[in-house]
């Protein structure tokens, strides 16, 4: 059984720790820089500011964020097996399951914060050159962070059962994959080739859909979007991110900590 | 408190490699309120055993039994149990203090007096002038105290230690084995790993000797010395006729050495004589000369 305290316990600290380790700080910086590209990238461009300061915001917050993500994934329970901070820890009355919960939701919300700063920042650009609020801005900033997400939770899996290089490796073929695999479909060589077409379709099944969550050409090109496709989207990412979590879990309670 | 019952560990590198063995038929029990000494050379098999004592990793075969005394479950023996692992480190960007009070949250015991054993215990351990200093600025001996402080800071019955004094200068030894030995006192069970057989020596009732995963000794400390004791010393005041030849003068003392099986004779000849005993000592030789050399 999950006791909810004791996974509040380890992500207050989580939180703590990376709070003191002066993270928000780097990730002010980030936004900084986010903003200078942006305004640069603003003013090189002609015709359309508006425009190219919510793309560019929107994609240098996608890039911090899987940076942010792999960086953070991949040192979270190595880290604490090297330091040993971990045998402390599991030595009290705390699960595995509790312990990986904590460190989870404690990064998730440490993500979350960061991706609030950096999206206020590139919001702020955008109604500086004139942007008005459009309803699919919340929801590409969400799909964004649970992107990133996603990529943490598959990160930490990774980081249990190989090395950090290895974990990193796959954490980032997961992202290409994922924006990759459902458009392969589209292509007329993989149309016209049943075998691969079985194939690529089959990957599709395991590797999570990415594309599913990408409205930032609907955001930026007015494209149509129905709320239930935005629903499903949403619903469709928190399941992928809960069986990770899932397998994640049984992985580690099951492994030595040597 | 705890059995150890024929518990095996193999570990498999790759694959195709052959399994080894780092724990064989490992069987063991601790008594309560004893500091038990588990002595082995590196790679004996100690952290490994100690890592399935507390469920870091699993058994391929035996079992750990706790007492009822400890509690129902794993998560209740848990809260009994404060652990400190061979060379510790910890969050460095939380203080000592929030460091000890995070690991102490994640207890279901309570403690009303917290504060003042957590100043009780950084006062004598001398580190409460760095208890709100961040951890990364620690030294290898504040380390070390932080982590022994927080490892019994919520009055655990059980203290498993792994090589709690390895690597640390003679004061900083001196003033953690005068900590461990004042948790004795206080009627703790102590279970702690070294290789360095005096600090063994020390501080334990009993020593359990493990080599290559295998037991070799499991015995009060007295049993081990009884064992090996051969020779006794007689000090006496003036040299007994009889064994002349077996005293020699020291100062105002005449020594003499003698097999164990003659101590009675000789004592008997002593008093007989109306000669003052000063002392009788059995001579042992040191812990450290009959694990490595008589077992190992």
């Amino acid at each position: 059984m999950i006791r909810p305290n004791k996974v509040m316990l380890v992500s207050r600290a989580t939180i703590k720790d990376l709070v003191s380790g002066q993270i928000f700080l780097i990730a002010f910086f980030i936004g900084l820089a986010l903003a200078i590209l942006s305004y640069v990238g603003v003013e090189l461009s002609y015709g359309a500011p508006k425009k190219v300061a919510l793309d560019f915001g929107m994609g240098l917050i996608s890039l911090a964020n899987i940076v942010i993500c792999l960086f953070l994934g991949v040192r979270v329970l190595q880290a604490e097996v090297e330091n040993r901070t971990l045998y402390m820890i599991l030595s009290r009355p705390v699960s595995r399951t509790e312990f990986y919960l904590g460190k989870f939701f404690g990064l998730a919300f440490c993500v979350l914060a960061i991706n609030l700063i950096l999206a206020l920042q590139t919001l702020f650009t955008f109604f500086m050159y004139g942007g008005s609020f459009d309803p699919l801005i919340p929801w590409a900033v969400v799909f964004t962070y649970l992107e990133g997400i996603l990529i943490l939770a598959f990160v930490i899996l990774f980081s249990i059962i190989t090395t950090n290089i290895a974990a990193t490796l796959y954490g980032i073929s997961i992202l290409i994959f994922g924006h990759a695999v459902p458009n392969l479909l589209d292509l007329n060589f993989v149309k016209h080739n049943s075998g691969l077409y079985w194939f690529v379709e089959k990957v599709g099944y395991i590797i999570p859909d990415l594309v599913k969550i990408n409205i930032k050409d609907h955001l930026l090109y007015g494209k149509e979007i129905s709320q239930s496709y935005l629903f499903s989207g949403l619903l469709y990412i928190l399941v992928y991110i809960t069986l990770i979590c899932f397998i994640t879990s049984v992985v580690f309670k099951r492994k030595d900590l040597n | 408190m705890i059995i150890f019952k024929d518990v095996t560990k193999t570990f498999q590198e790759d694959f195709w490699k052959k399994k080894k063995f780092a724990l064989e038929n490992l069987s063991f029990s601790l008594e309560e309120n004893k500091v038990t000494g588990f002595l082995g050379r590196n790679g004996a098999g100690k952290t490994t055993s100690i890592k399935i004592l507390l469920d870091l990793i699993k058994p391929t075969s035996g079992s750990v039994e706790f007492s009822k005394a400890l509690g129902k479950n794993l998560s209740q023996v848990k809260s009994q149990i404060g652990y400190l692992p061979e060379r510790p480190y910890f969050y460095p960007n939380l203080t000592g203090k929030e460091f000890v009070g995070y690991l102490l949250s994640l207890n279901d015991k309570k403690l009303k007096n917290y504060q003042s054993r957590f100043n009780d215990l950084a006062q004598t351990l001398k580190i409460d002038h760095a208890i709100d200093r961040k951890i990364r600025g620690y030294s290898k001996g504040m380390l070390q105290r932080i982590g022994f402080i927080s490892s019994v800071i919520h009055d655990p019955r059980l203290i498993i230690m792994d090589e709690p004094l390895s690597g640390l200068d003679p004061i900083g030894r001196k003033e953690l084995k005068e900590a461990i030995i004042r948790e004795k006192n206080a009627g703790k069970t102590i279970f702690f790993s070294s290789h360095i057989v005096p600090d063994l020596e020390e501080i334990s009732d009993n020593i359990l000797l493990i080599d290559q995963g295998k037991k070799i000794k499991d015995s009060p400390l007295e049993d081990f010395y009884s064992e090996v004791t051969t020779e006794v010393e007689f000090i006496v005041n003036a040299l007994p006729e009889k064994y002349s030849d077996k005293f020699f003068q020291n100062g105002d003392h005449y020594r003499g050495k003698f097999d164990i099986n003659l101590k009675q004779e000789v004592l008997k000849e002593i008093v007989d004589k109306n000669i003052e005993v000063v002392s009788v000592n059995p001579i042992r030789p040191k812990l450290e000369e009959i694990s490595y050399g008589d077992y190992l």
